[in-house]
């Protein structure tokens, strides 16, 4: 593998052709913004306090604008950038934005303006050496220490920082930046496990069918009560996509755009009719936890939801998924 | 302001539209810089069409009804009052500039008092050199 | 805060072995100390996981909103700002009275979230340590002192204890002169460009998550003004002037409503400094109309009333 000494040498290397985006600090909370200069990039915080998502899937993007009956694009101006210091939870829900927005097959629906901000990012990982009371990628298939998914994969070690590239895209970008190489990475194994050991594990082990089996039961009566339907929970994880189009015009000119959503809100599937098949936070609640647990599984193959925390942390009235998925797991039916 | 400001005026049908109109036929001269809207009550003025307006462009608003005691409809205009000057002191606060939106009470019977309002609302707008912070751009592209 | 703890635990218990209630809404534990969860308990058997909260800026009358056309009787915990808001609902026939039973608390003030992130900042563990917290940040451990963690809203506080209650537990809070909005005219002191500029950042910094709105009680609107779409009052999205009118609209609507309970700026994920434009609603309609939202059961609504002598002194 290949090291170097200090991180500096190679957000230089790729800030030379690609604009950096990484963690700035704004009044204390932390955003995936363009930075400035290495010194800003925010080293010792883990996550954001929203998903790097924002840089694939704006809140709020124009599809299109149009004059009478012409369509008109909105101008090209994405630059390649480099999503810098991302985390392998993130990494794991920008993957499974792009299964989502670039899907297989052609039936599969492609998302353009998702697509062009992808091919034009390359994500450089690093490693979680000191996880978050809050974290539990473990739980769902996820590692502090896991590169999949990256471009470029940064470890800390004692005196520098491996760097492994899992991608094609990762090794090009790369290429003549000064290097160590490593033959030894045993004590990655060491740091890794010492990584997961400090995560809470919940099982979640055949929560896919276990919900399957619970549309009815009596376990969605309460775990919805103190939701508020704020929609905070989507704004802020990384593998919630959801959206709603709205058109604004004056006259025969005017735009189409799309701005985030979210399956807790009240009117999220309220139709025109006035009709809502899900009129109250319990079938809300047992549709989230069962996207992220069971139907997301069930088609692309991985649980949606990708233990970063952060929709616990930033619940006005701290619902943490993880418990209520760790207790629909345990749940059994009160005998009749 | 460079060009004459454009003032979205809202006037209830009963007293301050009859009021500019009495001015119109008396041929009393004022600036020409009110686009009238005609409402039934200043009470109908809902105070989201203030910020609508200037949203939309307007570089003044005003609002003008009956003198309280005299509503057509007896009790519109106090309430009508209450409500602005409840979102007047929340837009100042917020930095709208004085002078911008503005009400008035003007009989039917005073056109000469509605010239005197639009003259003093006209200089009052003029006075604020910026345009407003609710303006809305849209820039849209033409191709 | 043990001894209100003990005191809510023993008064939900009473109404609910007694029948006189179905559920009683109250504040539980969170997955952290800094944290609290509402909690809905029809067993006696659960009345431990009631507590009294040291950063609960939760409004719980927000949660009668969805019972108002169930059969339930509601048991429900309320500090002085939130029997307020059920003084609000109950004049605006959002929910009988005689189907609650209120647990008055005299609050003695809740700590902020936002407050801390803005003295220690990224936030990792915390524990309480006497009348100080300590916090483990991304930037190391820092401690602040429970004074310095208390929200403008509640260092304003003029009603502490509850305005209407069937029980009421805790000490009586002793109210501090003046009528805490201080701060407000301080801030009104300062030049008009200065205001616009604090509060257009401000304002501008929302991402139209609606927290604050789903956090108030009294914004209740079956469809609010920014999902109307005839007439369409706001454009979606995040188009500074939207932005602007959606947070002026929105706090107009408290007029006379706010109680200043402080859950809709706990809850924006963003930070938005909602308590200066509410605050300054409050005083508005405190100074103009002497009223006081929830103090009162049987005043008007200030906005469906009005007087002869109101003052008119804007209007030529």
């Amino acid at each position: 593998m290949k090291k170097v000494p200090v991180l500096k040498t190679l957000y230089d290397h790729l800030s030379k052709d690609r604009q950096i985006v990484g963690l700035t600090k704004e009044d204390n909370r932390y955003f995936y913004r363009a930075l400035d200069s290495f010194d800003q990039w925010q080293s010792n915080v883990l996550l954001g306090n929203f998903s790097p998502k924002e840089v694939f899937f704006p809140q709020d993007e124009v599809l299109f604008y149009f004059k009478a009956q012409k369509t008109i694009l909105p101008k090209d101006e994405v630059k390649p950038n480099v999503l810098w210091g991302v985390r392998p939870c993130d990494i794991a829900g920008i993957g499974e934005l792009e299964r989502m927005f670039n899907q297989v097959g052609e039936e599969g629906y492609k998302d353009p303006y998702f697509i062009q901000r992808f091919e034009r990012t390359l994500i450089v990982g690093l490693a979680c050496s000191e996880p978050w009371p809050s974290c539990f990628c473990t739980s769902v298939g996820g590692s502090p220490y896991k590169s999949e998914g990256a471009d470029i994969f940064i470890y800390p070690t004692e005196d520098g920082y491996l760097i492994e590239t899992p991608s094609k895209k990762g090794k090009a970008a790369i290429q003549g930046l000064d290097v160590e190489e490593v033959g030894d990475v045993s004590q990655l194994e060491v740091d890794r496990r010492r990584a997961e050991d400090k995560i809470k594990k919940y099982s979640f082990d055949g929560i896919e069918d276990k919900l399957k089996s619970m549309v009815d039961s009596d376990f969605w009566d309460t775990v919805h009560n103190p939701c508020i339907g704020c929609g905070t929970c989507a704004f802020v994880c990384p593998s919630c996509h959801c959206f709603d189009v709205s058109d604004a015009s004056r006259g025969s000119r005017g735009l189409r755009s799309r701005q985030w959503d979210s399956c807790l809100y009240a009117g999220y599937t309220l139709e025109t009719s006035g009709h809502n098949p899900r009129p109250s936070g319990r079938e809300r609640w047992r549709q989230r936890l069962m996207h992220k647990f069971s139907y997301f599984p069930q088609v692309f193959g991985s649980y949606q939801c990708l233990g970063c925390g952060r929709c616990g942390r930033a619940c006005p009235v701290n619902i943490n998924i993880a418990e209520l998925a760790a207790k629909a797991v345990e749940w059994e039916e009160a005998a009749e | 302001m460079d060009k004459d400001p454009r003032i979205l005026a809202f006037l209830c049908n009963w007293c301050s539209y009859a009021g500019a109109d009495l001015a119109g036929t008396s041929r009393i001269q004022y600036p020409t810089t009110l686009r009238v809207l005609r409402v039934p009550c200043s009470a109908r003025v809902n105070p989201q069409f203030i910020l609508k307006a200037l949203q939309e462009g307007a570089d003044g608003v005003l609002v003008s009804g009956c003198h309280p005691g005299d509503c057509h409809y007896l009790e519109g205009n106090y309430y009508a009052r209450r409500k602005f000057a409840t979102m007047l002191d929340l837009l100042e606060y917020v930095g709208l500039e004085k002078g911008r939106v503005r009400f008035s009470w003007v009989s039917a019977a005073e056109g000469g008092k509605f010239a005197e309002v639009v003259k003093e609302v006209t200089n009052g707008v003029k006075e604020v050199k910026d345009t407003t912070q609710f303006l809305k751009k849209r820039d849209w592209p033409n191709e | 805060m043990s001894s209100l703890t003990d005191a809510i635990r023993e008064e939900a218990k009473k109404v609910l072995s007694e029948g006189k209630v179905d559920f009683v809404i109250g504040y539980g534990e969170g997955d952290n100390p800094m944290r609290t969860q509402p909690v809905f308990i029809d067993k006696v058997e659960d009345i431990d996981k009631l507590v009294w909260p040291s950063f609960g800026l939760i409004n719980l009358a927000n949660y009668l909103l969805r019972h108002r056309n169930t059969p339930h009787k509601i048991g429900i915990v309320a500090k002085g700002c939130d029997s307020r808001s059920i003084v609000a609902l109950l004049k605006e026939n959002q929910i009988d009275r005689d189907r609650l039973f209120i647990i008055g608390v005299n609050c003695p003030g809740m700590l902020s979230r936002q407050v801390a992130r803005e003295k220690a900042g990224e936030i990792v563990a915390a524990s309480s340590n006497g009348d100080k917290w300590s916090f483990e940040t991304t930037e190391g451990t820092k401690e602040v002192s429970c004074f310095d963690l208390m929200p403008s809203n509640c260092a304003a506080c003029r009603h502490h204890g509850p305005v209407i209650a069937d029980v009421i537990v805790g000490d009586p809070v002793t109210e501090p002169e003046g009528d805490g909005y201080d701060d407000i005219r301080e801030f009104e002191q300062k030049p008009a460009p200065e205001r616009h500029n604090y509060l257009k950042q401000e304002m501008t910094n929302c991402i139209r998550c609606y927290a604050c709105r789903q956090a108030c009680p009294t914004c209740n609107c079956d469809e609010c003004f920014v999902d109307i779409t005839q007439p369409r009052w706001v454009d979606k999205g995040l188009e500074p002037t939207d932005l602007a009118i959606w947070q002026l609209i929105r706090t107009y609507h408290q007029a006379g409503r706010c109680v200043d309970c402080g859950a809709c700026e706990e809850a924006c994920p963003m930070g938005v400094k909602l308590l200066w434009l509410t605050r300054k609603m409050n005083l508005v309609v405190r100074e103009r109309f002497g009223f006081e939202a929830g103090v009162d059961p049987e005043a008007l609504p200030p906005l469906a009333t009005y007087k002869k002598e109101d003052p008119q002194e804007f209007i030529l």
